[in-house]
């Protein structure tokens, strides 16, 4: 599990590393649509577990 | 951990630390962090254009959730926030465009290092002259008219209503000026979305302090994605800064979101934290300016670890307390 998240990330900053040598439109989109998104889905996973831990106190 | 779009080798853990301590502040703070992560990062070995470019591609990262929620509970004027966008992602495009040119002329790390010191310096000096001046710093109980209002540049057309915020009419040049020196400021230095947006929304344009915030989180966003996109294009962002830092970053800003909650009515002493902060990052900034960069991390680093404590140290003694009254 480890290893394949770990060739995921590599293999992705290996074409992110590419396309800011090469294609940087396609960089600029990428980094903007990666920043939104992960920063989303941050957010709502540590905002999900905040809720979660907050209703187990109160039981 | 090796950057290879930057070029630049950081210890990981500094970059988780920092992006905990960053969320920690912005969450507990209410503002965006570029105030302390355009230095921090510099100070840590990025260079300038890199560490404005990616704090604002952070910076965008972390505004989504905080924009959800203050549209959520009906903060947002999105008539306001169009405008504000308009202006501060021109503003934003002309900073990008001036940290082109000293790259090209080949000094942008002292001539953006100098700026962002003065602009900070600024800053933190007006927030803690008003705090010590004001006993009731934080608290805006009458709504006044905004400055612009009660200028004689208020008659400058075209108008625009704004109901949202009950203001019957406003020159549309007064909204566009502020924000494209707001963004100029976000583009050009990585500083001053939320840090100059909020003070001039509540005192130019005259909103109220909880539009002021919604609406500034608004353009923060969307001025940001556009600071991301244009020095992306201008190869000022390393992705994998803000992607390394924005877990740590979101956590810190869950947590620092609920230590407001354990402040009570502690207004000018958040004030004065915060202006405080400022100072800080300023001088920290300075000294790596001056050549001495290990300073400079202790400084930062002494910063973001006193700020976190305390931060951490306030949930700590509101969870006592409810757990004393249960």
């Amino acid at each position: 599990m480890q290893l394949a998240l770990f060739m995921m990330m590599t293999t992705m900053f290996d074409i992110l590393l590419t396309w800011f040598k090469e294609d940087r439109v396609a960089y600029a989109i990428a980094s903007l649509i990666l920043t939104l998104v992960v920063g989303a889905a941050l957010s709502f996973l540590f905002h999900s577990l905040a809720r979660l831990l907050e209703t187990l106190g109160r039981r | 951990m090796y950057f290879p779009i930057s070029g630049v080798q950081v210890p990981i853990e500094s970059m988780l630390l920092l992006g905990f301590a960053i969320g920690l502040m912005a969450g507990f703070l209410g503002v965006g962090g570029g105030w302390i992560i355009t230095p921090a990062l510099n100070i840590l070995g990025f260079p300038i254009n890199f560490a404005i470019g990616s704090g604002l591609c952070q910076i965008a990262g972390n505004s989504v959730p905080a924009a959800i929620a203050h549209r959520r509970f009906g903060h947002i004027d999105f008539r306001l926030g169009g405008l504000m966008t308009a202006g501060m992602s021109i503003g934003v495009e002309l900073g990008a465009r001036i940290i082109e040119h000293l790259k090209s002329i080949g000094n942008v790390e002292t001539v953006l290092g100098a700026s962002i010191v003065v602009l900070m310096l600024s800053i933190s000096t007006y927030m803690l002259s008003r705090t010590f001046r004001r006993a009731d710093i934080g608290v805006v109980a009458e709504k006044k008219p905004g400055l612009w209002q009660r200028s004689r540049w208020k008659r400058i057309p075209p108008f625009i209503s704004l109901p949202a915020s009950n203001i019957e009419s406003i020159s549309i040049w007064c909204i566009i000026s502020v924000a494209i020196l707001i963004g100029l400021s976000a583009g050009f230095l990585g500083v001053g979305g939320g840090l100059i947006a909020v003070p001039a929304l509540l005192y130019l344009v005259g909103t109220s302090p909880t539009t002021a915030v919604g609406t500034s989180i608004l353009s923060t966003l969307s001025a940001a994605s556009f600071g991301t996109f244009s020095h992306a294009m201008k190869g000022n962002v390393d992705v994998m800064v803000a992607l390394v830092m924005l877990p740590t970053s979101s956590l810190g800003s869950e947590i620092g979101s609920h230590a407001i909650r354990c402040l009570g009515r502690k207004r000018r002493a958040v004030a004065l934290a915060f202006g405080s902060s400022v100072l800080l990052a300023a001088c920290a900034e300075l000294v790596k300016l001056l050549g001495n960069v290990t300073a400079a991390a202790f400084l930062v680093t002494g910063l973001a670890a006193i700020m976190s404590t305390a931060i951490l140290l306030l949930i700590l003694r509101g969870w006592l307390r409810e757990r004393r009254r249960v």
